[in-house]
């Protein structure tokens, strides 16, 4: 170990920014370290990824769970020796990673096991830990004494950190998952992974195999990107923990000073050094003829010092207007100003509501007076004496000569003139179709109703996606019209 | 050396040459002050939610709701900007962390700034889930925000970029200062000039000396025995002698 060559600032820190300088260390080396771990960890995965054809994927993903402090190996050498100046290449990396695989390997999966099972083996600390097994190489007493000072130096933080990366690796896995629906599917579809999720979570548990997947992706990539700070995070909690009990600062910037002074011992020789340090025996000589020189000319006048004083007198006693010139009276007329005119408009916005509370509160009145009926809705004709008298048949017609858009439009207007006319729905003419079905769930009894919504959606279809109707489907709601004879009434 | 060290502190040079030092937060410390603040809002959002179905009992549900709604939206800005306003930029989760929003020059956070980027703040919440549910309790996954806090050298989320802020450390470095010095140390001035450096080594040498055993600092003085005149235990006393020397200068 080289301290000179460090390629960090050691100085002590507080903890979390110990923590901070592990993440910048992280993301300077960030390329390298991807490509390290999509080198050595993701062949590895897919090694056991595919044992899943053999064994049940959940235990798959255990024993991958499990391999973590393995994976934690890669970047944390990379980390190390870049620290020290020497920034290994792939093909390091690619020479340590069986080494890495087999070193200490069942002590580390037993130290997984939780302390209550294990003891306290990393006691939710791993990454703080870990340096002092693979770097240090500790075990035994050692190990326990190294492992008792570092926790109480950094112990809390390490496990804040652990519990964040811990939570945020999920987090991550569901951000993912979003994002990809997001950017792949139809604005519609992004809908899907979310309710899909929730339907086969919560109520069926069987997932779709394209779902379970993309979980177990979205997993390991998250679990890649969330690792590498998590090493890195720790290795930084663990520098400043050495740093400040070993004082690394101090023996560098001493060891900077031991090669200045070698440099300048090169150059004075030997013999002038102790005359440096009695530099108290310089005093004492008489002045030689250069010193007196220098005398005269800093007597000269141009040398001389000027200096000038200011300084204001402050009044003693009470100050006649208490608090006016108070730098802190404008900030809390400032922050009354603010509050009343937050008040002002609160108030303003409350009186707005209790103004218009008729449009908030709507079919909730029943004192209030029936709208007139309106003539036409969405742009089509919905009076009664606008429609033919047989309006099953008039549309019938129109389906048997081709034209499905007109024989729709003619039931939905004919529903529409019952829903108003004769079931009396306090429908009015700004009024969607979502709305009109809204109004006929109230009213309508069941054939009704289920023959209304029925209607709405294939009109709806054909309207606005333009899509053709199932011909089926227009059969069966030409064969069942329900709102016979009572549209005239 | 070719590339800088790295450090996360950030100098800046104000008028007349005078530099002060930022310390930037990192994503760990804002995570827990986010998590304790939108706690502290939650239960801002459940009070107004009580309050307003009392107040629906006259207006009506529906208009209770869309207040409430309302009332949501202003609540998630309105807490974050008025506390990093008035609150010299600490709303009560960045004060429990010790941490503060400033602006990259270094001074207090305005209006303008704090409305900005808590603006942008539902752009680092993305992506969103679809049930818009859990937008109202503003659940979001952070990827934006925790990434582009990653990436950047100050650690700023996209609303920090936007507003030109950053969130730094308030409380003053740490450092384990014991300084129980032995009294038969006396002060006694180094042999020659030091640099800032230099004697800053000294002064910390000083001061974190009992934190370490006595073999430990032979050891670290042990380079500098032709400038101490001697090695070993007496070296050690020196080098204390001159860096309480140094701090009391």
């Amino acid at each position: 170990m080289k301290l000179e060559e460090v390629t960090a600032e050691l100085r002590p820190r507080g903890s979390w920014e110990a923590v901070d300088l592990g993440f910048a260390m992280t993301r300077r080396h960030f390329p390298l370290l991807l490509a390290a771990w999509s080198l050595t960890v993701v062949p590895l995965w897919a090694l056991l990824l595919l044992a899943s054809r053999w064994v049940p994927v959940g235990i798959v993903l255990i024993v991958i769970w499990w391999l973590k402090p393995v994976y934690d190996r890669v970047p944390l050498f990379i980390l190390s020796r870049s620290l020290f100046g020497a920034t290994p290449r792939l093909r390091d990396v690619l020479h340590a990673w069986p080494g890495m695989l087999v070193r200490r390997l069942p002590w580390l999966l037993i130290a997984r096991v939780p302390w209550w099972i294990a003891g306290p083996a990393f006691s939710w600390a791993r990454p703080l830990l870990l340096p002092v097994i693979d770097l240090e190489g500790q075990r035994g007493r050692a190990w326990k004494d190294r492992r008792g000072v570092l926790l109480r130096q950094a112990g809390g933080t390490a496990v804040s950190l652990v519990m964040l990366c811990g939570l945020y690796e999920w987090i991550l896995v569901f951000a993912l998952l979003t994002l990809g629906s997001q950017m792949t599917s139809d604005p519609l579809g992004a809908f899907e992974l979310g309710d899909a999720f929730m339907e086969t979570v919560f109520r069926n548990g069987q997932m779709a195999p394209w779902l379970e997947w993309s979980l177990i992706g979205g997993y390991l990539v998250a679990m890649t990107l969330v690792e590498l700070f998590y090493v890195g995070g720790g290795f930084g909690l663990y520098l400043n923990s050495r740093t400040t009990l070993e004082g690394w600062d101090v023996e560098l910037a001493f060891r900077r000073l031991a090669r200045r002074l070698g440099k300048a011992a090169a150059i004075i020789t030997a013999a002038v050094l102790p005359l440096c340090c009695a530099g108290i025996a310089h005093a004492e000589t008489p002045p030689s003829r250069e010193a007196q020189a220098i005398r005269e000319v800093l007597a000269h006048e141009d040398f001389k010092v000027h200096e000038r004083e200011t300084g204001h007198w402050e009044r003693e006693g009470d100050d006649p207007k208490p608090g006016f010139n108070a730098p802190g009276w404008f900030e809390t007329l400032g922050t009354v100003l603010f509050y009343t005119v937050i008040t002002g408009l609160c108030a303003l916005l409350a009186w707005l509501i209790w103004k218009n509370r008729e449009f908030f509160s709507r079919g909730e009145r029943a004192n209030r007076a029936a709208p007139a009926a309106p003539r036409t809705m969405m742009g089509m004709d919905v009076a009664p004496d606008s429609l033919p008298d047989d309006i099953a048949a008039a549309a019938r017609a129109r389906w048997e000569s081709g034209d499905a858009r007109g024989a729709l439009s003619l039931l939905y207007r004919g529903a529409l003139s019952w829903l108003i006319h004769a079931a009396h729905a306090p429908v009015r003419d700004g009024d969607t179709e979502g709305d009109c079905l809204r109004h006929a769930d109230v009213l309508a009894e069941p054939v009704r109703r289920d023959y209304f919504t029925a209607l709405t959606w294939q009109w709806v279809t054909v309207a606005y996606a333009e899509r053709a109707p199932a011909a089926l489907e227009v059969e069966r709601l030409l064969g069942s019209w329900p709102f016979a004879g009572e549209e005239k009434r | 050396m070719a590339v800088p060290k790295l450090d996360t502190l950030q100098s800046i040079e104000l008028a007349e040459g005078v530099q002060i030092l930022l310390r930037p937060a990192g994503p760990l410390p804002r995570a827990w002050a986010l998590l304790a603040d939108m706690l502290l809002v939650a239960v801002f959002v459940v009070v107004e939610f009580l309050i307003i179905m009392l107040v629906s009992q006259i207006v009506g549900i529906m208009a209770g709701v869309g207040v409430w709604l309302l009332l949501v939206f202003m609540t998630y800005w309105g807490y974050f900007v008025l506390f990093e306003v008035l609150r010299k930029g600490q709303t009560p989760g960045k004060k429990m962390m010790g941490l503060r929003v400033v602006c990259t020059s270094g001074e207090r956070v305005g209006w303008g700034a704090s409305f900005l980027r808590n603006l942008v703040r539902f752009g680092d919440m993305m992506p969103l889930l679809p049930q818009w549910q859990l937008w109202v309790l503003a659940v979001g996954f952070y990827f934006f925000g925790v990434a582009s806090c990653l990436i950047t050298q100050r650690f700023q989320r996209l609303g920090d970029l936007v507003a030109d802020t950053v969130v730094v450390y308030v409380r003053e470095e740490f450092l384990d200062v014991t300084a129980a010095l032995r009294a038969s140390v006396t002060p006694s001035a180094p042999p020659m000039v030091l640099t800032r450096e230099e004697q800053q080594a000294f002064i910390q040498f000083s001061e974190r000396a009992s934190t370490w055993s006595d073999s430990r600092k032979m050891e670290m003085i042990e380079p500098l025995a032709p400038l101490l005149g001697a090695g070993g235990h007496e070296g050690v006393v020196r080098a204390l002698a001159m860096g309480m020397w140094l701090r009391e200068s």
